[in-house]
């Protein structure tokens, strides 16, 4: 027996329940336009107190449990610059392990290290390639005479030279890239100098790249590197590299890994 | 006459070949290093190759050429011909660096800056010093200015050194590649830099006994072949010593770049033409040798294809394994790098002939 009332119960049930599918929808449609028009990410700022110079050494951690391999980061680098075809400033590297059933696929992003004891930097014999002072590894590229002796010196495979003579496209924000000289991943100065972060860690969807201030304890990537087991690539050459990986398995890495470049 | 006319027709032939060099020169530079057969995993190719076998080349005949000065009063006679060949091999060495350069005309910035913990911006200064060293010494040895000539033949040594050695410095800096990655490299350059100088000074002071009026002692041509002979075995062992400290070690990078040389891509380079054709055989006829010009010329000959493997096989096979577990890298010279490698090379004999003819090179015997 089904009364008038409990109909209508039920009709006011049912429309309170649209409701909130609809409010939830709607909620999540304002999320979405509103982080569609925000920019981009701000870098945190360090907190400085009067007074007291806090130093900047800008790293990055890659958060390999959240990486989907999805290369987001790679088209946001290879739009973000006037990147050459057939090379990228920031690519992901893959490889499988085991055998069905127990299999696995390991992702693996990479870029330029942007070394402490950087190699590159080291050897450039027309002082193109320096570390500023908050860490970042730059080519002036203006100043580079192209003998590619730090695409030698690198034990990332971070660089690449530009060895067709075209003008450039020109249809970047970044600073258009230059012919007949080495180019690599500089961590979008132009960006971060602007207080934003870098194209790949803005578009990565796992929120598995994260940048930040190093040497500022209060920053994410500096919380993640303390209470984390972290790892670097090459900790042997000693070149101390500023990208740091959390859950990564080098004795695979380090094997044979396809993809990429 | 006739020897003029013969002349005329030696250095049109030469300026034939050395066009195809300029062509390839002025193809590169426009066109970008797009043409050459260089990419992002062996971004050295041969003309790097090239560079260090003719700056070995340069350093090896001075040594040669000094150790007359300094009293070994057999190669005396040697002394101008050998100079002017450091000179002339030494004029054409950087002339690979130049055009191998991204940007060449930017050049100049490696005087402008100086990076004192790059081996390149050291060597550049020493690549520009060098060839003055070498003119001052062998203006002192042609006017018979003892002092002179003594002075700068003792300065060219270390100067020599240096610059050769430098191009192993410059490979075994490198950490990343780790077949160069080793102290002894700058050793094994110049070893080998002795021995392809002296078999070129063998060829060369032949040659020079056929087509000109300067006889040459055959005892002098022999002796410079002992020399060889003990200097190629130095060479095998400190390529023993290398090849063998890898192996034991057993390092997965070092190994593998080794292994690349011993049974992979390059071993037909390695095992055959530099260590069976380049080191064994050359090694074998010389310490046979009866008194056979001919097979010191077919042994010189020899050494010298065996070391400009060499220089190849260390430089390209070097870049073949990438570092952290990249792709392979392949890397085949092409027509335009080769072009320029043989323009070049009539350049440096166009520049000799003209040399030999002009200047006083041989010296009366007394």
């Amino acid at each position: 027996m089904v009364t008038k009332e409990d109909t209508k119960k039920m009709k006011e049930k049912k429309v309170s329940r649209r409701e909130v599918i609809a409010a939830g929808l709607t909620g999540l449609a304002g999320l979405a336009v509103v982080s569609g028009l925000k920019p981009a990410q701000l870098l945190a700022q360090p907190n400085k107190t009067p007074g007291q110079k806090t130093s900047i050494r800008y790293g990055m951690v890659i958060d390999l449990r959240r990486c989907i391999g999805c290369h987001a980061c790679s088209i946001a680098c290879k739009s973000e610059f006037d990147v050459a075809l057939g090379v990228y400033r920031s690519w992901v590297n893959y490889a499988e392990r085991g055998n069905y059933p127990n299999v696995r696929r390991f992702f693996f992003p990479r870029l330029c290290n942007h070394c402490e004891n950087a190699p590159c930097a080291q050897i450039c014999p027309v002082k193109a390639t320096t570390k500023r002072d908050d860490g970042i590894v730059v080519i002036d590229q203006e100043k580079c005479i192209g003998c590619r002796y730090c695409m030698q010196a690198c034990p990332y495979g971070a660089r690449y030279f530009n060895w067709r003579r075209e003008p450039n496209q020109g249809k970047t924000v970044s600073p258009a890239r230059k012919w007949g000289v080495v180019d690599k991943c500089d961590f979008c100065v132009h960006r971060v100098d602007k207080g934003i972060v870098p194209s790949c860690v803005n578009t990565c969807v796992g929120r598995a790249r994260i940048f930040g201030n190093l040497n500022d304890p209060k920053s994410e990537v500096a919380r993640l590197i303390s209470s984390n087991a972290t790892t670097v690539m090459n900790q042997d050459l000693g070149t101390k590299p500023s990208v740091y990986y959390i859950g990564a398995d080098m004795n695979t890495m380090e094997g044979a890994p396809k993809g990429g470049r | 006459m006739g020897n003029n006319t013969k002349f005329v027709v030696w250095i049109g032939f030469l300026c034939i070949i050395m066009a195809l060099g300029l062509w390839a020169a002025i193809t590169t530079i426009n066109k970008g290093l797009i043409v050459t057969g260089m990419n992002n995993q062996v971004a050295w190719g041969i003309w790097e190759a090239v560079y260090i076998f003719f700056t070995g080349l340069s350093a090896g005949s001075f040594f040669l050429s000094a150790l007359g000065v300094f009293g070994v009063k057999t190669f005396k006679p040697v002394s101008r011909i050998a100079v002017l060949l450091a000179i002339i091999l030494l004029m054409m060495a950087p002339v690979f660096l130049f055009v191998g350069l991204g940007r060449p005309w930017r050049f100049i910035n490696l005087y402008l800056n100086f990076n004192p913990t790059s081996p390149i911006s050291w060597g550049s200064w020493l690549l520009s010093f060098y060839p003055v060293v070498c003119i001052v010494y062998l203006y002192g040895l042609i006017k018979d200015n003892k002092k002179l000539a003594t002075i700068f033949g003792i300065l060219g040594v270390p100067t020599a050194i240096a610059t050769h050695g430098y191009t192993g410095v410059l490979l075994g800096f490198i950490k990343a590649r780790a077949l160069w990655h080793t102290p002894l490299m700058p050793i094994l350059f110049l070893t080998s830099a002795v021995v392809s100088g002296a078999a070129l000074l063998i060829i060369v002071l032949v040659v020079f006994s056929k087509f000109t009026s300067l006889k040459i002692e055959r005892d002098l041509i022999f002796k410079i072949g002992r020399f060889l002979l003990w200097f190629l075995v130095f060479d095998l062992f400190i390529f023993l010593c290398e090849v063998l400290t890898t192996l034991s070690g057993g390092i997965p990078h070092h190994y593998d770049s080794l292994m690349l040389l011993l049974t992979g891509r390059y071993a037909f380079l390695f095992l055959g033409v530099e260590i069976l054709l380049g080191t064994m055989i050359p090694l074998l006829l010389l310490a046979s040798l009866g008194r056979k010009i001919s097979i010191l010329i077919i042994a010189s000959i020899m050494v010298i294809v065996g070391v400009f493997t060499m220089r190849f096989n260390v430089v390209v096979g070097g870049q073949i394994i990438q570092p952290y577990g990249g792709p392979l890298g392949t890397y085949i010279p092409t027509i335009v790098e080769w072009s320029f490698i043989i323009g070049v090379f009539a350049l440096g004999v166009f520049l000799y002939s003209f040399g030999a003819k002009f200047l006083p090179l041989t010296v009366k015997t007394e």
